[in-house]
């Protein structure tokens, strides 16, 4: 048998089932582990140099222990054995130190039922065959591909990353199952000369469950010079009410939002903007959130989650309408509300008919958000400030470079402007949110 | 307590085992090979609705090998300390280092380190039972300090992590690193409207950090902070004068040129500040310091991660810029000495040029002339983030809590707003420096390349004369 990174796939069950037979002998009523490991490559190069190779095979075990109506959680990268023993041993003593919680408790079995088999495209079966030369060819293809672009390249680095993990997982109230994946990077950042000293930068990065969906690195390199050109010349706008295009690799963190203001643990401590708006409307009527773990090659693909619920489609938002929280068995305990499965897996914002240059001639002026630079949102109140770096819209049509501007708002209100959601969904994400459209948003500039 | 022999005595690893490691690093030539063993420990326990009941510990077990040929590096790292284990990983490493000569070692001979922290103190050893009270006294005290609170949560966090570097030029060095941190967060509510905020306190210290007045004080903050949200709006949008507080605003320092003087970028020459040591890059009152030897503070350091000596960097004297922060591979390039900025997340990552405690010295303004000198403006007061893009210098922060400034006077609250900015422009647009230099105590935690390193921060009261302010339009 084959080992994924530093231990065999029965190896890893074994430390799984060892770890919660060992806590149940020491006294805990439940317990949860899971032992995981992989082994990752990856080669980075700059100006035709390799820069950095790296590789290493890692594993480490991690344990949720309930005992006297007592719960907490533990992690460890030394799996010795008698280090083992000592860490279960430390990790129920301290447990019994703590304040009871009565909500707490591994999930109802009845969900565990129904688990999908579905085929979810998450491993290459030849990874271990890929060459150290394979994979420095891959890396360099990018950057041929960024040179390929006549401009004042200042410098360029690319990289190759791969990565095989395994993990299993094993509740002592009847759950086990293993969750095997492959990944596949590839990486390419420019910086240009611009006037003075300014050198912007842009990257772009592309990723795959396997070898054969993996995007062409040329034009991976292509794509990044010519981002990387587009930012020479950025001028500030005035600061002024717009309409505004986000990009498809911006839209998902912002998305972020609104799935965090529905998470159980944001609910529960009453932080959360979507407190008590089950079935109202929280946006336009182009926004369609839907969680899908099953979406074949997907970076959040799952057979179960964290509480070892069997995982299924959600559709959380639908048509601006809030259907569903995203729930966790505990959470869901404490605030009374059935269990929904409580993170994303492929988050998905459904997409529309629109191309990116339709959305932004329906925008018509404005501003097309490339980029975020930094910037926050208040959970409770859904305020958001974040910088931007992008292009000028002028009558429908892409004008110069800009940046060094804000867009402030709130998410409770921002939502309800959504006008228009491109084709063009991210796929290098567990976000998989295409370009928005948002209309009479405050813009901070000069 | 230093013991070198901890490594020996706990997992077998033996100076004639480092010996061999060492040499398989270097058997396929290869100018350098290091080995980083660590050994750490982190507790997080946690109070909610009252109670203390969710605690979470970490153990992290593990050597980096990094072996160097000129500026470029193999890296492996394995979490199993056997022999074999490590020689495996440092044939691994060794793969960057084509076909050149092997070279031997030279012998390691122990480094005496400065002490900036306490490392006598294990947090290994504390029990949950001592921290439980200090939580319930802090949410005891919240929930008496104003009638709207309407939940607390307190938290605690400790690490202790053991290092021990050995370098194919020499060094041996062990260090014992302690950390602890506390917070409190907070939701107010009054007739249906919330408001949530909270405050931190971290330091490499021992549970002596905890004194009743510090617990008061974290507390204190955390409600002022939050019940302040009531009465906050958006400041009008655009550009205008910002007059950083004392202490935390280092953020801006951090942003707007810490990244950038970093030395990787410089000598790959990406940063906006490249080529440019010797040239003025801020106002004339502006002199910056990155300093590992601050007793106690979260980014000091008794000796970097890759064996050289923590120090005290001026990066920026009087506006003009003096020195970048370096790591081994960057002080080779430009030929100087390293100034011990050399840092890892952890063993399972490459060390690089990283802040430490960084903060502007003090200047000859006071904070009253400097706030009175501003018609329009915001007084900015806490912050929760940074990003910057080294390349082209744009910058932001986000100001939590701040005031309005209006005609030379604090007025109403104002926050959750980005400013953002250029790195030079904004340094050179520092016009006033009050004299009321202060550290940070906070929690900050910097991001590069996949990696988090804690570090500190510090600031004097000063003005940015322009900046772009996100606000209501």
């Amino acid at each position: 048998m084959t080992r994924v990174g530093s231990m065999g796939r029965e190896k890893l069950e074994r430390l799984a089932l060892g770890a919660v037979d060992e806590a149940t002998k020491r006294g805990a009523s439940q317990a949860a582990a899971v032992a995981g490991t992989s082994r990752a490559v990856s080669v980075q190069y700059r100006d035709s140099r390799i820069e950095v190779l790296r590789e290493a095979r890692s594993a480490s075990l991690a344990i949720s222990l309930y005992v006297e109506g007592r719960y907490s959680s533990h992690s460890t990268s030394d799996l010795r054995d008698d280090a083992l023993r000592a860490f279960i041993d430390r990790a129920i003593g301290l447990t019994r130190l703590l304040g009871e919680d009565p909500h707490r408790g591994l999930a109802d079995p009845g969900l565990y039922e129904d688990r999908p088999t579905d085929d979810l495209g998450l491993v290459d079966p030849g990874y271990e065959e890929i060459t150290a030369e394979r994979r420095k060819e891959l890396a360099m293809a990018v950057e041929l591909g960024s040179r390929s672009v006549e401009g004042p390249i200042v410098s360029v680095a690319s990289s190759y990353t791969d990565q095989h993990s395994l993990a299993a997982r094993v509740h002592s109230n009847g759950f086990m199952g293993t969750s095997e994946c492959t990944q596949f990077w590839l990486a390419g950042e420019v910086s240009v000369r611009d006037v003075g000293d300014r050198k912007p930068e842009e990257w772009r990065v592309a990723g795959a469950t396997t070898r054969a969906a993996l995007r062409e690195p040329g034009s991976l390199g292509v794509d990044a010079t010519r981002r990387a050109l587009s930012r020479l010349g950025q001028r500030k706008l005035g600061s002024k009410v717009m309409n505004l295009v986000l990009d498809q690799r911006v839209a998902g963190s912002f998305t972020r939002a609104l799935t965090a203001a529905m998470s159980g643990v944001s609910l529960n401590q009453k932080r959360s903007f979507l407190l008590g708006k089950i079935q109202e409307s929280i946006g336009g009527r182009a926004l369609s959130l839907v969680d899908d773990p099953l979406l074949h090659g997907g970076f959040g693909s799952r057979h179960f989650d964290s509480d070892g619920i069997s995982a299924h489609k959600r559709a959380l938002v639908d048509e601006g309408v809030l259907r569903q929280y995203l729930v966790d068995v505990y959470h869901g305990r404490k605030i009374e509300m059935e269990p929904t499965g409580g993170t994303t897996s492929n988050l998905c914002l459904l997409p529309g008919t629109d191309s990116l240059s339709q959305l932004i001639a329906k925008a018509q002026s404005g501003v097309y958000v490339t980029g975020l630079l930094g910037g926050n949102s208040d959970g409770t109140t859904g305020d958001f400030s974040h910088g931007i770096v992008g292009f000028e819209i002028i009558d429908g049509e892409l004008g110069g470079p800009v940046g060094e501007m804000n867009i402030t708002g709130t998410h409770s209100d921002i939502w309800h402007r959504l006008i228009a959601v491109g084709d063009d969904p991210y796929p290098y994400s567990t976000y998989r949110v295409p370009s928005l459209v948002f209309e009479g948003v405050a813009v901070s500039g000069s | 307590m230093i013991d070198v022999n901890y490594f020996e005595t706990r997992f077998g690893v033996t100076s004639d085992g480092i010996r061999r490691a060492l040499s398989t690093a270097l058997e396929k030539g290869g100018d350098y090979a290091e080995l980083f063993f660590q050994h750490s420990l982190g507790t997080h326990v946690v109070l909610e609705e009252g109670t203390v009941n969710k605690a979470s510990t970490s153990v992290d077990l593990g050597v980096g090998v990094r072996v160097l040929v000129g500026d470029q590096t193999g890296y492996a790292f394995t979490e199993d300390l056997s022999l074999e284990s490590i020689l495996s990983a440092c044939r691994t490493a060794a793969v960057i280092a084509k076909g050149g000569a092997p070279h031997e070692p030279v012998s390691l001979r122990p480094h005496a380190l400065s002490r900036y922290y306490d490392t006598v103190y294990d947090w290994a050893e504390v029990s949950i039972e001592k921290v439980t009270p200090l939580l319930l006294e802090a949410d005891r005290t919240a929930r008496l300090a104003d009638n709207r609170v309407e939940w607390v949560q307190a938290s605690f966090n400790s690490h202790q992590s053991r290092i021990l570097l050995a370098t194919s030029d020499g060094k041996l060095a062990f260090d014992s690193q302690p950390m602890t941190r506390m917070g409190i967060n907070l939701v107010m509510e009054k007739d249906g409207v919330r408001h949530s905020n909270g405050h931190n306190i971290a330091k490499r210290a021992g549970l002596e950090l905890y004194t009743p007045e510090r617990l008061n004080d974290l507390v204190e903050v955390a409600t002022e902070r939050t019940s302040v949200l009531f009465d906050a709006r958006r400041p009008p949008q655009g550009e205008m004068p910002v007059v950083l507080c004392a202490g935390s605003s280092g953020i801006l320092l951090h942003e707007a040129m810490g990244h950038g003087m970093e030395a990787d970028f410089n000598r790959k020459g990406i940063s906006i500040f490249s080529d440019r040591v010797g040239e003025p890059v801020a106002g004339p009152l502006v002199s910056i310091v990155d300093d590992g030897t601050l007793p106690g503070y979260r980014g000091s350091i008794n000796v970097d991660d890759e064996g050289n000596e923590s120090k005290r960097t001026v990066l920026v004297e009087d506006g003009v810029l003096r020195s970048y922060m370096h790591d081994r591979i960057s002080a080779r390039h430009y030929g100087v000495e390293p100034t011990g900025n050399g840092r890892r997340a952890s063993f399972r990552h490459i060390p690089l040029p990283r802040m430490r405690n960084t903060y502007m010295l003090a200047g000859p303004h006071t904070r009253e002339e400097i706030i009175a000198s501003v018609k329009k403006g915001i007084y900015c007061v806490s912050f929760s983030n940074g990003q910057v893009n080294i390349g082209a210098g744009d910058y932001s922060f986000y100001v939590k809590n701040g005031f309005l400034i209006e005609d030379g006077r604090i007025t109403s609250p104002v926050k959750d707003v980005n400013i953002i900015g250029n790195g030079p422009e904004s340094l050179s647009r520092i016009t006033m420096v009050g004299d009321d230099l202060l550290m940070d105590d906070g929690g900050w935690t910097c991001g590069k390349d996949g990696q988090g390193v804690p570090v500190s921060l510090g600031m004097p009261t000063c003005l940015v004369s322009s900046v772009t302010v996100g606000g209501a339009a």
